[in-house]
This record gives structure tokens, C-alpha cells and sequence, in this order.
């Protein structure tokens, strides 16, 4: 494409998005649109909006795979976990496989405790989100779900004591955009439900993932995360929010 | 959001915690359907089920990012599986070969219009076709409504829609866009009148 058409396209990025959702934009051109949309949340907005809408067009119509088909999903997904987990560092799936295996095991065990039992049946469970926090070991420190139906949040502690004059903080990293967020300061392990305002809901349900971390008595004074982390886990989300947030 | 929806979100959330069997559910109910939308962009038995097969893989990866606060669960699914189909169409530049294997099985832009007929397999958004975008599609040109028909629906480049009405890509795209602007309007004021 030339540069004056890839002028053109940065003044006119509806159209761009349209054309995208569309299917017409391709090869280099695709490609240029969809590095300014991982970091452009008006563009991304008018994506979903052509989305949603384009939708409505497809005729329902079914085909049937072909009877192999699933199988090979099932190989590509048993496989995939072993081939990426060494290629992505940081907070990719290398991150996700080294802390969220163990949380994983430990959200079974604690959706059983809870009272949560998944079946094929429909369910509505009274829980929204559930993190279990584990430290560098994969051993579960803190797990903690919550409810927006009386917005609060339960802990049940792994971790026995913190350091004698010292606090825990927990903090909400967000998914949308990686800022890391204040929750609560807890004083001890005592501590089984805090209330939540809508505010720290909020960040609850935006959040990837949870850390816990050892902070001077009372908390960050600068509101930032120590370098102490004692535990973190992935924030798993159960069933959908009642409205849009 | 409807019952269906519900079902479906419930089972994108737990394929977070790696529940293969809500997948497979997934599968079950979703993968006929995606099955058709991508057969129809790459015009392909073998390709389609390699497509669908990476969109499912993707869907099992992503699904920690899904929000159905953004995104019917349905949309979200179909729209990865377009985006892969797509990517198979860049890759393989199949063109010509899909043009001609189209046009075998008879007069495309007739099948489009025939599309606007409910179809006795409609197990999924049943009212689609009260939709709004249905109305403001109507209010476009022909070549207008062709062009975004062949390319959401049948996977067509702009060149190929250009050859389709004997003109050039950058009339296509001129087309397209000024067709999304009205379509906008439409739909907005539509929308707006809704709520």
C-alpha cells in the first residue's frame, strides 16, 4: 500500500476498522492495522462495534467437521502448553504455567470447600472471582473469591504468620492496562471477609491477577508494591458480570 | 444477555481453568456453525477444518481475555475464527482458484441475496434477521451491499470484488467505506431509537 493510502487510513480509522471486520484489509496492509489497534482502544471499540454488528449478517448455517477434527484440536492444545510455555517469558504463558498449575489445582480444592461444584448442568454460582495466590514454590499462600452480590471477598489463608512488625498488601494488576492497584492492607492472617467497595470491585474485576506483598505496618506509603512479593495468582473469573462495568 | 449466551460464557470461563470438557461442549454447540462460516471464506473442506481447528485452539488460549462484557460470547468466537480463515487466505493466496470454485457452484451474488431467508438449520439468534444492520444494509446501493457481502461472507479480497463488477480495487474500497459511513449513521440513530 502507499504512504499516502497509509495516510489515509490514519485519518479515516473507521473505515479502516470496517474494512478490517470486513475482511478486505490484508497482507501488509492487515498487519500495519492491527499493531495500531493493539494499543488504540478507540479503534478497538469501533472493531467490536462492526463486529457485533457484521455478525448479524452470517446466515445460520451448520457444516459438519470433519470427525478427525477434534481430536487434532485436543492434540493442539495438549501440545501447545509444552512448545509455548518455553517460549514466552514474563507475564506470557511461561508466567501462566509456572504460577497458575498450582492455582488451578488448588481453585478445584477450593471450589469444593466453597461449595461450588461444576457439572454440566447449567449453574449459577454465587462466586465471581477466585485467586489463589502462591508463592515462588507454586505452594498456595491465600486464596481469595468474591462476590458482587454483597461485594465482598473471602480469604482463606496458607500462610500462617507474616513477618513480626510488618503488613501484607493485596493488589489487583489490571488486564486492560498492567497498572497495579491497591486492594486492602492486612495487619494479620486473621482476616476471613473484607468489604469491598465499588471502586475496589471494579479493580477486581478488571484484574489478570493478584500479588500479595510485605509492606512496612499500615502499608505502601508510596502506594507502589514492595519488591517482597509473598504470593501471587491468576484472577479466574466464574460467571459474568449482571451488567457492564 | 440470553440463556444461550449465558451457556456460552459459562463455558469460555471454565475452559480458563482447563476444563477440556467444556471445549468439547463448546465444540458441540458452536463448531458446525463456525464450521460454515469459515468454509465459506476459504471454499475449502481441508482448509475450513484446519481453520477451525486453530480458531478452537485460540479460543482455549484466549479465553482468560474474553470479557462478555465487550463481546457476545458468539461474535468473540466468530471473529477469531474470520481473522484465522483470513490469515489462510494471506497465506495460501488461493485467489483465483476460490474465485473459480465459487463461481462452480452458481451465481454467487444470487446466493447472497438468497441468504436473506431463514434457513431450517437457524438454531442460533433466531431474530438476527429483525436486526438493524438488515434494514441499514438495505438502504445501501447494490454494488454497496455486494461488495460487503462478498467480503464478510465469502472472504473476498477487494481485487476480487473488483473483477467480480469488471472495476478496480480503489473503487471497491471506495465503496466499502462509503458504505460503512452510512451504515454507521443507520445503525446509530437505529440503535439510539432503541434505547
Amino acid at each position: 500500500m502507499s504512504g499516502k493510502q497509509n495516510r489515509n487510513d490514519e485519518l479515516e480509522p473507521q473505515g479502516a476498522a470496517f474494512e478490517y471486520v470486513a475482511g478486505t484489509l490484508r497482507g501488509a496492509e492487515r498487519r500495519r492495522f492491527e499493531r495500531r489497534l493493539a494499543g488504540d482502544q478507540t479503534l478497538q471499540a469501533q472493531v467490536q462495534f462492526w463486529q457485533e454488528q457484521l455478525m448479524e449478517l452470517a446466515p445460520e448455517q451448520q457444516r459438519a467437521p470433519a470427525a478427525d477434527t477434534w481430536d487434532a484440536i485436543c492434540t493442539g492444545i495438549n501440545t501447545d502448553a509444552d512448545t509455548t510455555s518455553a517460549a514466552k517469558p514474563g507475564f506470557g504463558w511461561a508466567w501462566f504455567v509456572q504460577w497458575a498449575a498450582p492455582t488451578f489445582a488448588a481453585v478445584a480444592l477450593m471450589l469444593v470447600l466453597f461449595g461450588y461444584y461444576p457439572s454440566v448442568e447449567k449453574t449459577t454460582p454465587n462466586t465471581d472471582y477466585v485467586a489463589v495466590l502462591t508463592d515462588a514454590s507454586g505452594k498456595a499462600m491465600l486464596t481469595a473469591l468474591s462476590a458482587r452480590e454483597g461485594k465482598k471477598m473471602w480469604l482463606k489463608w496458607d500462610l500462617e504468620a507474616f513477618t513480626p512488625d510488618t503488613s501484607a498488601q493485596l493488589w489487583a494488576v489490571s488486564r486492560r492496562d498492567g497498572e497495579v492497584r491497591p486492594i486492602t492492607v492486612l495487619d494479620d492472617t486473621q482476616a476471613v471477609a473484607i468489604d469491598l467497595s465499588e471502586a475496589t470491585w471494579r479493580l477486581i474485576s478488571d484484574a489478570a491477577f493478584l500479588l500479595l506483598t510485605e509492606e512496612e505496618p499500615g502499608g505502601s506509603a508510596i502506594d507502589e508494591p514492595s519488591e517482597m512479593l509473598l504470593a501471587k495468582g491468576v484472577c479466574v473469573r466464574f460467571s459474568p458480570p449482571q451488567k457492564a462495568i | 444477555m440470553d440463556s444461550t449466551d449465558d451457556e456460552l460464557v459459562d463455558l469460555i470461563a471454565r475452559c480458563t481453568l482447563r476444563d477440556q470438557g467444556a471445549l468439547k461442549r463448546l465444540y458441540d454447540r458452536v463448531g458446525g456453525y463456525l464450521m460454515a462460516v469459515a468454509f465459506r471464506i476459504v471454499k475449502s473442506d481441508e482448509v475450513a477444518n484446519e481453520v477451525l481447528q486453530e480458531a478452537f485452539i485460540q479460543i482455549w488460549q484466549n479465553a482468560a481475555s474474553y470479557r462478555p462484557e465487550v463481546a457476545k460470547p458468539l461474535t468473540w468466537m466468530t471473529s477469531i475464527l474470520r481473522y484465522r480463515a483470513l490469515d489462510r487466505l494471506d497465506k495460501e493466496m488461493r485467489h483465483h482458484t476460490r474465485i473459480t470454485s465459487a463461481e462452480e457452484h452458481g451465481d454467487l451474488l444470487a446466493s447472497l441475496a438468497d441468504n436473506d431467508s431463514p434457513t431450517p438449520e437457524a438454531a442460533l439468534h433466531t431474530t438476527r434477521m429483525n436486526s438493524h444492520i438488515t434494514e441499514c444494509l438495505a438502504g445501501l446501493s447494490d454494488n454497496m451491499q455486494a461488495s460487503l457481502k462478498l467480503a464478510y461472507l465469502e472472504g473476498f479480497s477487494r481485487e476480487e470484488i473488483a473483477a467480480k463488477f469488471n472495476t478496480n480495487a480503489n473503487t471497491v474500497k471506495s465503496w466499502l467505506r462509503r458504505g460503512a459511513e452510512r451504515l454507521k449513521r443507520c445503525l446509530e440513530s437505529k440503535i439510539e431509537t432503541t434505547n
